[in-house]
């Protein structure tokens, strides 16, 4: 393939083009797993091959790939045919493919090949026609500039600063966002979906969700490094924010009008979003007496790791803070919408 | 999206009922989770700056490919209006409007108040009625609901014959036999129902209108509980074979309690036998006296009942298979066992 702006030809990998994004294989299983998932689904189909692959071996990460509801956050936007889309850490197309139904062009980049080429093979299934999966890093973006309307980071943000070991976490995450704002159309937006580093589940003992490791993500960085290397040997990179801290990270990268929302229980597996601008004490006192159920969630299989008690006080707990209108500091997760200014 | 109907309910307020211009704010609802994923809708509860409550609900579908679901909601939900029956206004959403925004069909509905009964019963341990009680309260106020309302809707009757098998029942297994394949066994059950069903010929049955997704999860109710709603009419239908409406909300209602350990020690497959084969836990009892009374109503005996349990289950396994994508899930395969408990252990044994 040959980019008629700079003249650099890139190879096409059994369909997807390789901008070479250089990195470890990442994936839920294996590589040599993937492999064979990859090769079995022309004969039984990319559902039944992730059944059989994923379902016993992670039946989390089974829920995010098969359920779409994982993209429900575009509702907030309003977008159709005539835009296209940038999905940052595609994996397995939960978000590329719902997008595609409401948009003209979906982008699902990732930095690993065996993810693309089961998003080729998913959508030549599924007969998605305009979901273009390719491999390549947002730090070293091949594409043209100015020519999206949408960049979305849903889970992937935490993870630049894994995908680079040089340099500071903080600093590859604001570069991955500078990158974003160049690829951005003028008024394009920003979505980003991430956990926030002070929720109230994680100052009660939730562990992390990208370290496992409990009260990390809220600890002074060197402290977090030190008991990172002391319980699995390796620095902690996975950086999450408090509100304002985003808020100064996304500004800082060059995008306006920034806008939070509640994503509950978070934004992996949100069956409920609420705004966190203005005043959002009635909504929100609403959704913690009337809808959030702990039940649900000490019974799912992420949030399982605590028991039924410890989402009771922390919805209860929450439900103080949406009265105090300080929910916004606390909540588990953020779904962030900016434009590019 | 939600900036567009924001900014219509503002401009339209009146249309919608709404007194004064207030700043609005919203959930965003995605109940209908899964993996069907594109025949779901995105629900928003819209709220004023004043009411600790919804004063309005809108619904999207995913995808404008099921946009028909909220046009054959809304006609639903209009035909119960026109009953004028303070009951039926009390417990369903009265439809606002059905239009266009954004290039979206979105329809209005009237907020209705309560939480679900499931919500209830995660109540902290001293908050909540002891479980008998509150199962016996649940039943009876459903029971009774569920009554007046096929009372209030029925419109005339269908007589099982030659064409209400081939129409409403053949359909349902034939689809079973697609799903599970054509095995020895699967065949030999289907080939009971229908020719058990077949004794019932010249049988009357009601035809009334059903909600089509009754369930402990679809139900509201307040603290009580003696106020109930049913926010959600997607599968709203008019029928003389009843399946999803009480045997659903049996069902359901047992998968609730059960995986919440209220049925007391043991495995779902026991439990259920305790509550539909043998009635002999407090569930049961409540449930057995609850379809009876529901089936007695639609003109269904208790023999005839002994098919329509089994054809519900094996409809509720086409609705598991077509929700799952036909990949295999653990519920799915529950209920294949279930079905074949009860066959075993129904007067014409399979």
């Amino acid at each position: 393939m040959l980019c008629s702006d700079c003249g650099t030809c890139y190879p096409i990998v059994e369909g997807v083009p390789d901008f070479g994004a250089g990195g470890e294989y990442y994936g839920e299983m294996p590589q040599e797993t993937m492999k064979a998932l990859l090769a079995e689904i022309p004969q039984i189909g990319w559902k039944e091959a992730v059944y059989k692959y994923l379902c016993a071996r992670s039946p989390w990460a089974y829920q995010i790939v098969m359920d779409e509801t994982r993209a429900d956050w575009q509702f907030l936007l309003s977008l159709g045919r005539n835009h296209s889309v940038l999905d940052v850490g595609s994996g397995w197309g939960t978000i590329s493919v719902p997008l595609s139904r409401r948009c003209g062009h979906v982008v699902a980049m990732d930095s690993t090949l065996e993810r693309c080429q089961f998003l080729k093979l998913r959508c030549i299934e599924d007969d998605v026609y305009n979901v273009l999966p390719v491999r390549a890093n947002i730090l070293e973006s091949p594409l043209c500039e100015n020519q999206f309307d949408l960049v979305v980071f849903n889970g992937s943000l935490e993870w630049i600063g894994e995908s680079n070991l040089t340099g500071s976490p903080r600093s590859l995450q604001l570069e991955a966002l500078k990158s974003a704002q160049k690829l951005c159309r003028e008024d394009g937006f920003l979505y980003i979906g991430i956990e926030n580093s002070y929720g109230s589940k994680y100052l009660l003992g939730f562990p992390d969700d990208h370290a496992g490791i409990k009260g990390i993500s809220f600890l002074p960085r060197g402290e977090a490094d030190e008991l990172s290397a002391l319980t699995r040997g390796k620095p902690y990179r996975t950086y999450t924010y408090s509100h304002e801290e985003y808020r100064n990270m996304v500004e800082e990268a060059g995008f306006c009008d920034i806008e939070f929302y509640y994503p509950l229980p978070d934004y992996k597996s949100a069956t409920y979003i609420a705004s966190l601008e203005g005043d959002y004490r009635i909504p929100l006192e609403f959704l913690l007496t009337h809808l959030y159920d702990p039940y649900v969630l000490s019974t799912s299989h992420w949030h399982g790791q605590m028991g039924l008690e410890f989402w009771r006080t922390v919805g209860q707990l929450e439900r103080v803070a949406a009265k105090l209108q300080v929910l916004h500091c606390f909540a588990a997760s953020f779904s962030i919408i900016a434009r590019k200014r | 999206m939600i900036k567009d109907i924001l900014s219509y309910i503002r401009k339209n307020g009146r249309i919608l009922g709404l007194s004064s211009e207030e700043n609005l704010t919203f959930i965003q609802l995605m109940l209908s989770r899964g993996k069907k994923y594109e025949k779901g809708r995105v629900v928003y509860a819209i709220f004023g700056e004043t009411s600790p409550v919804p004063i309005l609900y809108a619904k999207v579908s995913r995808d404008p490919s099921s946009d028909s679901s909220l046009e054959s909601e809304y006609a639903c939900l209009l035909r119960l209006r026109a009953l004028s029956d303070p009951m039926i206004d009390d417990s369903t959403p009265a439809p606002l409007q059905l239009v266009t925004v954004a290039d979206r069909l979105v329809l209005f509905e009237s907020p209705l108040p309560g939480s679900s009964v499931v919500r209830l019963l995660s109540r902290p341990i001293e908050l909540a009625p002891r479980i008998e009680d509150f199962t016996e309260a649940i039943i009876k106020l459903t029971g009774e609901w569920l009554s007046h309302f096929q009372r209030v809707t029925a419109c005339g009757t269908e007589t099982i014959g030659e064409h209400f098998i081939t129409s409403r029942v053949k359909p349902i297994l034939d689809r079973y036999l697609h799903y599970v394949g054509r095995s020895e066994t699967s065949e030999k059950m289907c080939s009971i129902l229908l020719s058990r069903l077949q004794t019932f010929g010249g049988t009357t049955l009601r035809m009334v209108m059903t909600n089509g997704n009754l369930a402990p999860h679809t139900i509201l109710v307040d603290n009580q509980p003696s106020r109930l709603g049913l926010p959600d009419w997607k599968f709203c239908d008019t029928t003389s074979l009843v399946l999803r409406e009480h045997y659903c909300f049996a069902q359901y209602m047992f998968y609730e309690w059960s995986s919440r350990g209220l049925l007391g020690p043991g495995d779902v497959e026991k439990h259920w036998t305790q509550t539909f084969i043998n009635a002999d836990n407090f569930l049961g009892e409540g449930l057995s006296d609850f379809i009876q009374k529901t089936n007695r109503s639609l003109g269904i005996a208790k023999e005839l009942e002994d098919v329509m349990f089994p054809l519900f289950m094996i409809n509720e396994l086409n609705v598991q298979m077509e929700f799952s994508q036909f990949v295999p899930d653990p519920r799915m395969m529950t209920e294949h066992r279930l079905l074949d408990s009860w066959m075993r252990n129904a007067s014409y044994k399979c």
